[in-house]
């Protein structure tokens, strides 16, 4: 039963029920992140960070179900077991405390998912992709790697909308500048590779340089209430050594000329579809050697070296009612 | 030689001028027609890949679903936990 769990809930779990769960299991964590299986109980049986090699994964997987048979609930104490990297790096095991948190079946009524809070009403939600494009102009077709395929999500809050619309209402029949608080939020996130790489707003805490970043908006149409804006734009932006994680030599650029459409309806964003081509060059791990075994360094990502046209899509809509 | 060298940039500056006009004028045959918004949503969709390995893996992101159905299959829960992102984002 695959479940992907955000690291914030683990490490700083709520003060509820739920919350009591999510500290059992943050108990025997090797760092604030990695791989766990656990018992329907919430018992931990096993933690990973890595692994010596492609075969160790489904090893693990079957040691998992080895233990789950010898320990499928809480009745009978469960040590936690810890591999840095399995099976040749056990950490000592962390004994089980002789606690059974209760389980509940669902979340209290009117109460949220911690891991899906809910979004202020008039939320927009964009949904991006992202594609490299090989020597012929064509999307590159391996889509594992997210340095040749990628799909993103991001929320364009109501106020940020409402500068938007201001910036549109002063436009009359000429074309208008968006709003940078717009606009940053859409180069963003057009970017291919991980999160480490991210050029603007990076993880790691750096800023990043938004060398370039204009996008023009004129009235097209109207109706029912609403304005239709064709948008034109161009972006820029770079980020070097000081991505989360990165060295000597790594760096990430990226270069776009933006079209597309935003529809308006008073003060909200009802509709946004952006296209954009350019380039995208991206070293990551460049100090690191070439090292095809992946597994065994899961946690601060791999080598890249990326240099090719890109293209990326975004589409938005109000985020559908609770 | 100096009305030589006169006349060599006119001719030049004429033909400069001649290949400019005839470029902005010619009809550019590859262009795509403007795009309205409904074509290029089409074409921003198109960008998605419809089958991908790591779509294939049913995240749950709920702690609370994904115990419940470990307890109705009989089987453990793997918890993949890593930074804050939602779990249907695709970005890591």
């Amino acid at each position: 039963m695959p479940v992907a769990l955000k690291a914030a809930l683990v490490n700083n779990p709520p003060d509820d029920a739920e919350g009591r769960l999510y500290r059992e299991i943050g108990r025997s964590k090797i760092v604030p992140q990695g791989i766990c299986v656990v018992n329907p109980a919430g018992k931990v049986l096993d933690w990973v960070l890595m692994f010596d090699d492609d075969k160790s994964v489904l090893a693990f997987l079957d040691h998992a179900l080895e233990r789950f048979a010898k320990y499928p609930d809480a009745k009978k104490a469960v040590a936690a077991e810890r591999y840095a990297r399995f099976p040749s790096q056990k950490v000592n095991d962390v004994e089980d405390n002789g606690e059974a948190p209760r389980v509940p079946d669902r979340h209290p009524k009117g109460q949220h998912c911690p891991a899906a809070p809910a979004l202020p009403e008039g939320t927009a939600v964009a949904r991006l992709l992202g594609r490299a494009l090989d020597k012929s102009g064509k999307p590159v077709a391996d889509t594992v790697r997210q340095e040749h395929y990628v799909e993103d999500r991001f929320h364009v809050a109501v106020e940020t909308q409402r500068k938007l619309a201001e910036a549109l209402g002063d436009a009359g029949k000429e074309r208008v500048r968006l709003p940078d608080e717009f606009t940053r939020e859409l180069v963003t996130h057009a970017y291919l590779g991980v999160l480490d790489v991210q050029p603007l707003s990076n993880p790691g805490g750096s800023q990043g340089e938004l060398k370039r970043c204009q996008f023009w908006a004129r009235a097209v149409g109207s109706g029912k209430g609403s304005t239709l804006w064709r948008v034109e734009g161009e972006s820029a932006v770079y980020n070097g050594e000081r991505m989360a994680n990165a060295g000597p030599g790594d760096m990430h650029e990226v270069k776009l000329t933006w079209h597309g459409f935003i529809e308006m309806s008073g003060k909200r964003m009802t509709r946004l579809v952006l296209s954009a081509h350019g380039t995208e060059r991206l070293r990551f791990g460049s100090a690191r050697d070439k090292d095809p075994n992946e597994v065994a360094s899961l946690p601060a990502g791999r080598r890249i070296d990326l240099s090719c046209g890109v293209c990326y899509g975004i589409i938005a809509e109000p985020a559908a009612p609770d | 030689m100096i009305v030589e060298a006169k006349w060599l940039l006119i001719c030049l500056g004429m033909a400069v001028v001649a290949a400019a006009t005839s470029w902005a004028q010619e009809p550019d045959k590859g262009a795509k027609p403007e795009a309205t918004l409904e074509s290029l949503k089409a074409e921003v969709e198109a960008l998605k890949a419809t089958k991908v390995a790591w779509r294939e893996i049913a995240w749950k992101s709920c702690l609370l679903d994904g115990l419940k159905e470990a307890r109705t299959k009989g089987k453990p829960a793997l918890l993949w936990i890593f930074i804050d992102r939602p779990a249907d984002d695709a970005r890591c």
